[in-house]
């Protein structure tokens, strides 16, 4: 079958499966983007934050030993207080990140490229930490949360769970763009994004609005683990590699410290894959989603939305 | 280079003297009228820690139980027989190290194992230079053409992609099939086997892909089978990406026949898969265990409670073979073969009656009779046993 053909006849099932898996990749490109765009560093172990958080999930869940058989508020109280869970479980292990591979080498004025080795590390000893402690494995998901096909558009169908990572992710923008935009808190990161040296200057309490910045991050990441967890029924201690990298890519597409921009290269990456893996052979779909990122990167080196870094002297 | 010549001809000198040594110390023992005691090793290859352990322990713990029991038997021989577990993870990156320890041990007489075909490829050259028997359940059809001192208990996966095809085609009158893997030595060499059996068979390939084994999202994957209409779907891959697929595929709106290869078959494909796992098919080499519907009595029964007894467990896939290339190397022992250059003939020679088959080899190494496949699927979330594909198929 033609490509045309074949992409015209999968266009909704990829429209929607891109829609579902593009908002995770941009709750883990939030957090990356974040770092960067105060600290200009990349956060290597980010992708581990989110696999902390979706091992986090599976603990409540199996702790509460609810199933698909629970009643609907059971489940639902389950799946929130799983979400709880791994989100103050990425957000915690996001801020001692921070405070153990990052603060001591900045203090210590320790160059960039020192702190990229140091979160390489991290992210490897996580790794292995999990692979130790429950195998190297696939762990799976209880399959509490019903798979209800909601929409059906041609090829394409919309079932519960891309709504529930939609609303989810929605739900964490708007409120990302409240604390940033709208807070005290967030107002103090944004100086420090633009210049540190004023930002301090004016009373901003760099320490702390650092590690604010990490806490959010490790937030949007766990949330994103979850819903990771419940859409592929899985969780392993190379949850966070692939993922990871996606994030990455979806941050440097909408153009790094750039939070909308983080947001649509998430969905574009998601979109791009997708269509382009209805339209190529499947393994060729990641070649789709890194080959755009290269296109934009020759011909508008700042990303789509356009980098907003913090000035440096 | 000198200095090597040297210490090539001193290591001469010195074997011919211990030789000398120890010839006369046999002498001087079969003076006072002792047997002289001998110990002879069998190692078991495979995995016994890391990700593919839950396939590995089952089969080292049959090599195991066939060395015990015959312990005492060999004994009265005058042979103290032992067992020794040698862990390569089934990572061809370690195999020829774990194998290098295996050929220095001038005890060991021949290997069961290695498990799988990537780690087979890549001892195969060493142990064949050692001339070390190996007993292989790796079922790459490819290496059985190298030429090795490789012995292969089961079928190899030509025949069991040949089983899957035959299976869709003939037994369940399917004609449009997709054909997956994961771009492995393994899964790949099976998915080609299927689609050449597919064509012979007068079905038709209407999707044919390869997926990231790494990957968790094979949501294109699944769009293509489901818009191919395809109506039965082979995936050659390892148990972890089985099971996500498997899952995605059901959950995507699929719902014909999926056939999953030997590597995947164990208790825990249910519990990684869920409920979509119900009803998918299994080919395997290895014989049915109890658990998947065995036999209820004989010797193979007889085999399972021993293995229960002793390991607290139930015996598992390749459990059985494992037992059987051991008792074969066993019973050369018995017969009098006390080398490796001596097992390796025997085994190129006789034939065996195991539990599970009749054991007798080709020239290359591949099994030359009882080559059946068998055929399982989920069935109430438990594994069982259909029979094997030769009397389904016909």
């Amino acid at each position: 079958m033609s490509c045309l053909a074949s992409l015209q006849q999968q266009f909704f099932a990829s429209l929607f499966n891109g829609l579902a898996i593009g908002s995770i990749y941009a709750l883990i490109a939030l957090g990356l983007t974040m770092v960067y765009g105060i600290l200009n560093l990349i956060n290597f172990a980010h992708g581990e934050i989110f696999m902390i958080g979706a091992f986090a999930a599976l603990g409540v869940l199996s702790a509460l030993g609810v199933s698909a058989s629970s009643s609907g508020l059971g489940i639902t109280l389950a799946i929130a207080a799983a979400a709880l869970a791994a989100m103050a479980a990425s957000g915690a292990a996001a801020m001692l990140l921070e405070v153990v591979a990052y603060r001591p080498l900045r203090r210590r004025g320790a160059p960039r490229h020192a702190a990229m080795i140091s979160g390489l590390g991290c992210s490897v000893a996580i790794q292995e930490t999990f692979a130790l402690a429950f195998g190297r494995g696939n762990l799976p998901y209880p399959s509490v949360f019903p798979l209800k096909t909601l929409l059906v558009v041609e090829s394409g169908r919309i079932t519960s769970r891309m709504v529930l990572i939609m609303i989810c992710t929605l739900g964490m923008m708007i409120l990302l763009d409240r604390v940033v935009m709208h807070t005290r808190l967030g107002r103090g990161i944004r100086a420090l994004a633009q210049d540190p040296v004023a930002a301090g200057l004016m009373g901003v309490n760099i320490s702390r609005a650092i590690l604010v910045t990490f806490l959010i991050g490790g937030l949007c990441a766990g949330l994103g683990g979850v819903l990771y967890g419940i859409y592929f029924s899985k969780t392993s201690y190379m949850l966070g590699f692939i993922p990871g990298l996606k994030g990455l890519t979806a941050a440097i597409l909408g153009g790094v410290g750039n939070l909308p921009g983080a947001v649509l290269g998430g969905l574009l990456l998601g979109l791009m894959e997708n269509l382009g893996g209805a339209c190529l052979p499947g393994q060729l779909k990641d070649v789709v989603g890194f080959g755009a990122l290269l296109l934009v990167l020759v011909f508008r080196p700042q990303g789509l939305l356009g980098e907003r870094l913090a000035r440096r002297t | 280079m000198y200095l090597q010549d040297f210490k090539a001809m001193l290591n001469r000198l010195s074997k011919g003297f211990l030789a000398t040594i120890s010839l006369g110390a046999l002498l001087a023992s079969s003076n006072f009228g002792f047997a002289a005691s001998q110990t002879i090793k069998i190692a078991y290859e495979g995995a016994l820690t890391g990700p593919v352990a839950f396939f590995g322990i089952p089969i080292g713990n049959g090599v195991q139980l066939a060395v015990a029991q015959n312990q005492e038997a060999l004994a009265k021989l005058g042979i103290d027989l032992q067992y020794v577990p040698a862990d390569d993870q089934v990572d061809a990156a370690q195999a020829p190290t774990v194998a290098r320890k295996v050929i220095q041990d001038a005890d060991i007489i021949g290997v069961v194992g290695p498990i799988f075909g990537s780690t087979t490829n890549a001892v195969g050259p060493l142990y064949t230079q050692a001339s070390v028997p190996m007993l292989t359940m790796g079922t790459a059809a490819a290496l059985a053409t190298k030429g090795w001192t490789m012995f292969r208990v089961v079928p190899n996966d030509d025949l069991q992609a040949a089983a899957v095809a035959d299976y869709m085609t003939k037994a369940l009158k399917i004609t449009k099939i997709g054909v997956i893997d994961d771009g492995t030595q393994y899964g790949h060499g099976l998915a080609a086997a299927v689609k050449a059996q597919v064509a012979k068979d007068g079905g038709s390939v209407v999707v044919e892909e390869a997926i990231d084994p790494n990957g968790d999202d094979f949501s294109s994957t699944v769009s293509k089978i489901t818009a191919s209409g395809a109506k039965g779907v082979f995936l050659g891959a390892s148990v972890n990406t089985e099971t996500v697929f498997n899952r995605q595929l059901v959950e995507g709106g699929y719902s014909g026949t999926f056939f999953a290869p030997d590597g995947t078959l164990s208790p825990d494909y249910v519990k990684l898969a869920g409920p979509s796992s119900e009803g998918t098919y299994f080919t395997s080499q290895a014989a049915p265990v109890a658990d998947y519907g065995g036999p209820k009595d004989g010797p193979l029964a007889t085999f399972f409670n021993d293995y229960k007894a002793k390991f607290s467990a139930d015996a598992q896939a390749y459990s059985a073979e494992g037992f059987d290339a051991t008792s074969m190397i066993v019973a050369a022992i018995k017969s009098g073969v006390r080398d490796r250059a001596g097992l390796v003939d025997y085994l190129r020679s006789k034939d065996y009656r195991g539990l599970t088959r009749t054991y007798k080899f080709q020239a290359n190494g591949e099994p030359e009779s009882d080559t059946s496949i068998n055929i399982y699927q989920i069935k109430n979330g438990k594994i069982a046993w259909l029979g094997a594909s030769s009397d389904l198929t016909k």
